[in-house]
């Protein structure tokens, strides 16, 4: 299938969220419009509940991820 | 639109360039059950179904357009005499094909068959306990039947879930309902709100009020950390949300994965069995076809037809009400364009959301919906709603 072609569209964009209530916010760098707090400082339910942890997991899964791509590419090109 | 398997996860190429990536195939009209909330009003066949070379060759078009996975419902996809033809041929792609079915009459022979065409999992539709979802679904046996069915197909080794539709006489039971399905060994429990479409616009006493989003959910979220510890995914269906402080629960992480508005027209497809092509299955034909795979090709309607790509800009003009003064807008858009149209025959403003009834609660006050025009006899017809504010 040829990309090019086809019908264009948007993405959809990713919320960050606040690093204290857990929930969605359009702008870390304002105070959380659902708890006041600073939505980059880890704290709060985010932390209590486990979230802290899940995101900090996927966020090494992520990386590992794309190291093992980048030795793949590596060993592609050198055979 | 349920979810429930990875080839539906979108990346930004899918989303940049509108690949039909998921499509839901009313296959036929035809039903063995006669259920009180049905939005198409199934039973009879329709006169002018696809024939086996015409639900061919749209296969190999959806195929040729990047489709990953089909679901084939109905009406009940298996009373048509071809359905294992169709699993085959849409297999035959390497495009994951699944079943949601209402599971009356599916025995072990037809499961086998259909997990030999290349069937990858089946959605069994579980709405309520045993007496009531017998009721609603206008047959004695079909819990039964669906817990059976369920059964077979995971010892064949089948991907199984179970879909229940959270309306005012499942949602005092959610969680009995969970335990009985988790029991039969489904992997996902897929949940819906009732839409007030079709049968469930005459007997609108079956939907929710939107007050009880909140409850409803909290409830929910309780069970959905429950089930992680059985190793069952709860998944909220597109209509479920939105935002709110369980979002990050059922749909996401740090970075995304929270909702990202309705997919109809920019990554879905939903196909009607005479050949109608829309932007999502449960959208009404009158407002929503591109057209007929029997006059256009599906390319054609694709790139050309304005009634599917209605939400590939992702505009906010579309949205009124409180839809159009929230936080999330911009994301959201209203979440399920099916939900809201249902209501007022127009999408955008969608009283069904966690994050509006909790904002609202706050300011005191509480959503009802109330019918003011019925629907016409006909599938996928919808009545006329109104909101009623309310002190709490
Ligand atoms: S109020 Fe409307 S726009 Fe806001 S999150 Fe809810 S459904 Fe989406
Ligand atoms: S209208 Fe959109 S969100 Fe609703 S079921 Fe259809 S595709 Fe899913
Ligand atoms: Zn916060």
């Amino acid at each position: 299938m040829d990309l090019s072609t086809m019908p264009k569209g948007k993405p959809s964009v990713s919320l960050p969220l606040c690093l204290n209530c857990a929930e969605y916010v359009l702008d870390q760098a304002v105070p959380c419009p659902h708890c006041n707090h600073d939505p980059m400082k880890p704290g709060g339910r985010y932390k209590d509940d486990g979230f802290y942890a899940r995101d900090a997991l996927e966020r090494l899964l992520d990386v590992m991820e794309r190291a093992a791509k980048l030795q793949e590419n590596v060993e592609n090109k050198q055979e | 639109m349920n979810e429930m398997s990875a080839p539906r996860i979108l990346t930004d190429q899918d989303q940049e360039h509108c690949v039909p990536v998921y499509v839901v195939w009313e296959t036929t009209l035809a039903c063995n059950l006669k259920c009180g909330h049905c939005g198409s009003r199934a039973g009879d066949r329709r006169d002018d179904e696809l024939d086996t070379q015409e639900a061919f060759d749209l296969i190999d078009q959806m195929a040729a357009l990047g489709t990953r996975e089909i679901t084939i419902i109905g009406g009940e996809a298996f009373l048509r005499k071809d359905w294992l033809k169709l699993v085959e041929r849409i297999s035959s792609h390497g495009i994951l094909c699944t079943m949601q079915t209402g599971a009356y009459g599916l025995n072990e022979k037809m499961l086998r068959a259909a997990m030999d065409a290349g069937l990858g999992g089946i959605g069994v539709s579980v709405d309520g306990l045993e007496e009531d979802h017998d009721k609603i679904r206008g047959r004695k046996g079909s819990f039964q039947a669906c817990l059976k069915a369920l059964r077979i197909a995971k010892e064949l080794g089948m991907v199984t879930s179970a879909n229940t539709q959270i309306n005012a006489i499942s949602y005092q039971y959610l969680r009995k309902v969970f335990d009985i399905v988790a029991d039969a060994g489904i992997s996902h429990w897929q949940l819906q709100w009732t839409v007030a479409m079709g049968n469930a616009a005459d007997n609108d006493d079956v939907l929710l009020q939107p007050y009880l989003v909140k409850p409803v959910m909290d409830e929910v979220a309780e069970i959905f950390k429950h089930a992680q510890t059985i190793g069952v995914t709860v998944r909220p269906g597109n209509n479920i949300g939105y935002f709110g402080k369980h979002e990050v629960l059922w749909r996401g992480g740090q970075g995304g994965g929270h909702y990202a508005g309705c997919p109809a027209g920019h990554n879905a497809i939903g196909i009607e069995a005479d050949g109608t092509i829309k932007a999502c299955p449960s959208l009404p034909k009158e407002r929503y076809s591109g057209g007929n795979i029997r006059d256009l090709t599906l390319e054609d309607m694709w790139h050309n037809s304005p009634e599917l790509a209605f939400n590939r800009n992702r505009s906010t003009e579309q949205l009124w009400g409180h839809c159009k003064g929230c936080l999330y807008s911009d994301v959201c858009r209203g979440g399920c364009t099916w939900t809201a149209d249902s209501l007022f025959r127009k999408p955008g403003n969608n009283p069904y959301c966690y994050y509006r009834v909790s904002t609202l609660e706050k300011q005191g006050i509480r959503e009802r919906v109330q019918k003011i025009e019925e629907a016409p006899d006909t599938p996928f017809a919808v009545g006329l709603f109104e909101i009623i504010e309310e002190q709490i």
